[in-house]
This record gives C-alpha cells, sequence and structure tokens, in this order.
C-alpha cells in the first residue's frame, strides 16, 4: 500500500515535470505572466496604494485573470495522442488530471510568491537610493498574507479554466468555451451588480468564483489577521475542491464517457 | 504397436500433463513422427459486447461484438475512416461509445503505438528519458533501453534533434521507442508502419512477434499492409459498414515457409508507378508487395525461388535482399 501510493506520488512528480519541460518551451505560455508582472509594476510603482494590503488585493484580482488565462492556454494546448499516450502509459486517467492540476498549482505558487515578493523586493531597492516606498514598512504577516491571499486567489483562477477548458477531442466547441470562460471569470467580480438577489436566493451566487467575497473581505482593512485569512483559505479551498470534482465530472464524460470500462471478473 | 496406439498414448501423456490445453490436430510425417499441435486455453482479457459508436448520427461501428484472449495478435483491415483506430481506442478506453459494453479481466496496461506521434520542442532523448521515468524506470534502465532500441530502428544521429523537425518515419519510430520502453499486457498498434524504412520495419516486426510469442502479449493491429498482417497477425478481422467480419486467416505459418525476395527496379527505368512484373513471377508467387524506391518483394516456395530470381533478372530487376537480409 504505502509503496503503491509512493509509486504514484514519483510518477506525479515526473508527470509534473514533464508538463513543464512541454509546455515551458512555448511561447504562448508567456503572455499571462508578462500581465502579472506588468500589473505588479503598474501597482506598485509609486505613488502606490494607500496601504500595502491594497495594492495586495488589487494585484490578487489581476492574477486570478492571468491564472484564468495561464490554466486555459496549458489545458488546450495537448493533443489527444499526447493525452492517450500518457493516460495509458501511467494506466490512470485521474492521476494524469492530477497532474494537470498539480502543474498549475505549482505555477500559481510561484508566480504568487513573487506577487507578495515584489513590493518588498522594490522597497528594499528602494532603500538603497535612499527613498521609501512603504512608509509603514513590510511586517513578516504581511508577506504570508499575501501569498495566501494571491495563491487562493490564483488556484481559484485555475479551477474556472478546468472548468472551462476546450474538450479536446471537440474544436468547434473551443471557442464557445472561451467566451463561457470569460464570462465566468467576470461573473467573479460583477455577479453582485448584476443580479440583486435577496435572501436564500443571493446563496445561487455561489455557484460563480468568489474572488469578489474574498477581496472584499480585505477592502478596508490596513492589515491580514487570522480570522480573515482563515475565511479565505476555506471559502478558496472549498470552491476549488467543488471545481475540481465537477470538472474531471464534465471532462471525464465528455472526453471519455460514461461507459469506460471497468474491471470485471471474466 | 500400431501408429494409432502409439497417438492414442502420447494423447493420454498430453491431457494428463497439459491442464488447460486442447489437442487441435494430429498428423504423421514422413519419418514416422507425428506432430500435434495444441492450442493453449488462454484466458479472455478484453469482452466487447454489442458496442455501437456513432459520430454525429453516423454510426461507425455497429453492435461489435469480440473476445480477445490473453496472447492474441488480432489484425483490423478496412478502408481509410471506416473505424479501425476508433475501435483501438474503445478497447483501450480513450473513447465512449454509444451503446454496448467493454470488459476487462483485471486493469490492464495498455502500450499504443499511434498512427501520428504529437510534434513537441522536446528532444527525442529528452521525451523518452522523462516517459521512462514517469513509468517508474530508474534513469540507467531508461538510457539503456532507450539506447538499444534508438541504435536498432537507426535513430541514433537524431536523438537530440526536437522531436517538431523529425519526418513521418522517424516519429513512427518514435512512437515505438516509447511503446516498447516496458512490456504492457496489451499492444496497440495503430497503422505503426506506414512510414517507415524497410529495415526499421522489419525490425518492428521481430520485435512485435517477440513480445507476442515469448512475452504473451497481446497484439491489436489496425493496419493495410498485407505483409505486416501476414507477419503478425494469428487472426483477420474487417470493419466494413460498422460491422466486425473475421475474414480469411492469413496466418504466419503460411507466410514462414515461403521465400522472401527483394528486387529492386534498375534506374534506367523510368516508370516507376507501375513495375513490370513477369507474368510467369505472378503465377507462382504469393501477392508481390510494391514499396517506394521502386522495390518489390515477392513471396515464394523455397524451390521456385530460383526461376523466380532469373525471371526478375531478365526484366531488368536487381535482388537486394534475401529473407529479409539485405545483401547490399
Amino acid at each position: 500500500m504505502m509503496k503503491d501510493s509512493f509509486d504514484k506520488l514519483r510518477c506525479l512528480f515526473y508527470l509534473v515535470r514533464h508538463h513543464g519541460s512541454v509546455f515551458s518551451g512555448k511561447v504562448r505560455s508567456l503572455p499571462p505572466l508578462v500581465l502579472w508582472i506588468f500589473t505588479l509594476y503598474q501597482i506598485f510603482d509609486p505613488p502606490i496604494p494607500s496601504t500595502l494590503i491594497q495594492g495586495y488585493v488589487a494585484a490578487a484580482m489581476w492574477l486570478f485573470f492571468a491564472m484564468v488565462w495561464f490554466g486555459y492556454l496549458f489545458l488546450s494546448d495537448f493533443d489527444m495522442t499526447t493525452e492517450h499516450l500518457l493516460i495509458l502509459q501511467i494506466n490512470s486517467r485521474l492521476l494524469y488530471v492530477i497532474s494537470k492540476i498539480l502543474f498549475l498549482t505549482v505555477v500559481c505558487f510561484a508566480i504568487s510568491l513573487l506577487g507578495a515578493l515584489y513590493p518588498i523586493i522594490m522597497d528594499f531597492a528602494f532603500g538603497i537610493i535612499g527613498l521609501t516606498l512603504i512608509a509603514d514598512g513590510v511586517r513578516l504577516s504581511d508577506f504570508f498574507g499575501a501569498l495566501l491571499l494571491n495563491f487562493t486567489v490564483g488556484t481559484l483562477g485555475v479551477s474556472v479554466a478546468f472548468l472551462f477548458h476546450p474538450n479536446p477531442s471537440k474544436n468547434s466547441d473551443s471557442f464557445i468555451t472561451l467566451i463561457m470562460l470569460v464570462m465566468f471569470a467576470l461573473m467573479a467580480f460583477i455577479k453582485h451588480q448584476i443580479f440583486n438577489f435577496e435572501g436564500l436566493f443571493r446563496y445561487l451566487l455561489l455557484i460563480f468564483t468568489p474572488v469578489y467575497e474574498i477581496l472584499r473581505l480585505f477592502s478596508d482593512k490596513s492589515v491580514f489577521t487570522v480570522g480573515d485569512l482563515a475565511m479565505t483559505a476555506i471559502q478558496g479551498s472549498i470552491y476549488f475542491s467543488i471545481a475540481m470534482m465537477l470538472g474531471y465530472w464534465l471532462y471525464s464524460r465528455r472526453v471519455y464517457g460514461p461507459l469506460l470500462a471497468k474491471p470485471e471478473s471474466g | 504397436m500400431t501408429f494409432s496406439r502409439s497417438i492414442y498414448r502420447v494423447l493420454i501423456a498430453i491431457k494428463a500433463n497439459c491442464r488447460g490445453k486442447t489437442i487441435l490436430d494430429c498428423t504423421r510425417n514422413n519419418s514416422s513422427r507425428f506432430a500435434i499441435c495444441l492450442e493453449l486455453e488462454r484466458e479472455t482479457i478484453i469482452t466487447v459486447s454489442d458496442m455501437t459508436k456513432k459520430f454525429g448520427r453516423k454510426i461507425i461501428l455497429s453492435d461489435i461484438n469480440l473476445k480477445i484472449n490473453q496472447g492474441d495478435a488480432i489484425a483490423f483491415l478496412g478502408r481509410n475512416g471506416c473505424g479501425k483506430s476508433t475501435f483501438l481506442k474503445i478497447v483501450a478506453g480513450l473513447m465512449p461509445f454509444e451503446k454496448g459494453k467493454v470488459t476487462y479481466c483485471k486493469k490492464l496496461k495498455f502500450g499504443y503505438v499511434p498512427e501520428r506521434f504529437p510534434a513537441m520542442n522536446l528532444t527525442m532523448k529528452d521525451y523518452i528519458s522523462q516517459i521512462g521515468r514517469v513509468l517508474g524506470l530508474q534513469k540507467e534502465d531508461v538510457n539503456e533501453r532507450s539506447k538499444q532500441l534508438f541504435e536498432e530502428l537507426f535513430m541514433q544521429d537524431m536523438i537530440d534533434t526536437p522531436i517538431r523537425y523529425l519526418s513521418k518515419g522517424t516519429l513512427q519510430k518514435m512512437a515505438v521507442v516509447q511503446a516498447f520502453l516496458t512490456t504492457p499486457d496489451v499492444l496497440l498498434l495503430d497503422e505503426p508502419i506506414s512510414g517507415q524504412d524497410i529495415t526499421s520495419q522489419q525490425v518492428f516486426i521481430e520485435k512485435v512477434n517477440h513480445l507476442n510469442h515469448e512475452l504473451g502479449v497481446t497484439i491489436l493491429c489496425s493496419c493495410h499492409e498485407d505483409y505486416m498482417v501476414k507477419a503478425i497477425a494469428k487472426s483477420v478481422y474487417e470493419i466494413s459498414d460498422g460491422k466486425l467480419c473475421q475474414i480469411k486467416h492469413t496466418g504466419r505459418s503460411e507466410f514462414d515457409n515461403l521465400c522472401k525476395l527483394l528486387f529492386v527496379k534498375k534506374s534506367e527505368y523510368k516508370n516507376d508507378d507501375i513495375l513490370a512484373i513477369p507474368q510467369s513471377v505472378q503465377s507462382i508467387s504469393v501477392k508481390p508487395e510494391q514499396y517506394e524506391g521502386r522495390e518489390v518483394a515477392i513471396y515464394v516456395l523455397p524451390s521456385e525461388s530460383d526461376r523466380v530470381i532469373r525471371d526478375m533478372l531478365h526484366e531488368n530487376f536487381e535482388l537486394r535482399g534475401l529473407n529479409d537480409e539485405r545483401l547490399f
């Protein structure tokens, strides 16, 4: 049992590395990352927002879109033959899908880290030439809070991309899924402006990604509190888990079909 | 002791010692020895029942029933677009279908040689190395195994070339290398040799037969080449109008008894489209196979080979190969 789990983990590790080496060499992987770095440059270029937290919140919003874009590009890049070969080689469709999500999560963590570190590095650089970028100074909690916020919002972007990535076997659907993806990503921010539901009906809006709800937690705060961060993590992880399960079910059903045979005694 | 009593005793002995085997035939040859043909009762590993597959409204496969036993080598023939590749993918669980059932006796490991290997930025060496690690092989094992396969398939000069720049034939060989890194339970071959050079095709066929004969790997092959079918398949099915029909067995044994002569038309002949094979040769040979580059393979009984060579040389052909060995 232990050996089996270890083998699966090792397989997962090498699959993620494989995805990385295949996708990183492609020019199409760059635009979302350039967008993200440009956004950081714009937000943390003097004069920066009134507090560091507000800057992080504004950046997190763009990180959501950057991860939706990156996730869509990555997930729509695979052709069916590559996918079939990998699935047959590892003998598990679930493990293959997990490896793709894990790759996106690793990328999300890396650029979340960059987002959390960027103002700190810039503050240090400005300090060398005798200027101050962040008046209140940087606390350790700011860094970890920003990392968690960025990572949570980024993974929500991954979940949206996974829910709406084009079915590789039906190219004609790809434009429709792209439109749906953009609409769904935008709804994460404007759902409360469009749908003014009262009472229990407002829970229907939980169908859309809870990015607005998460960012609103920090809208008028000057420090990250444990309560807000815990709420962010809980909301994000619940939505991410449900979206992943739903996405996997839809993907399996459409691409590989409900009748995929299970081992039965002959 | 009469001959029949001898056979009876042998049959009893075999029945006692070989449980699960069926005696198919018992024949006596000229030297008073006799051969007994046995067939192992092999386990059915995949059962396809009443399976129907549609693309839109078009029915590609209709109510297909097939039992695939361990160690089978089945070739699927049919015109382009008839559903051969689709059937292979359905058997491997890679494609949904509208009706029916596919059941496996256990969790099977499939190997797959696709018709078109995807182009990517990685080099062949890097790709195989990464796939080997994904498969759970040690780095040294992957290097050793892939080096051997690259050499056997004449690819060692291209291992550092990005896959996207490789030719169709080399891509197919690449697909073969990745499929042969480990030993699967079932090997799916989707038109695996259509772009490969002749020598690589022979290596490929030998390897597939080794897997099938020695290791009991089940082979499911979609192809068009008659010699490939003869060289690999134990049973042959044709897919036509959505139906799967078993066609005449063209098995290896018949093919193996023949002598393969490989000829090339001399260069001064410009008409490459149709090689003028003498009528006398056509009448005594199994169907000749024409390859690219004015090459033609002819299968004849060994006793007829001298006559065929003489007739072909007379028609300005050069003898290039004999029984899968190139003369020059």
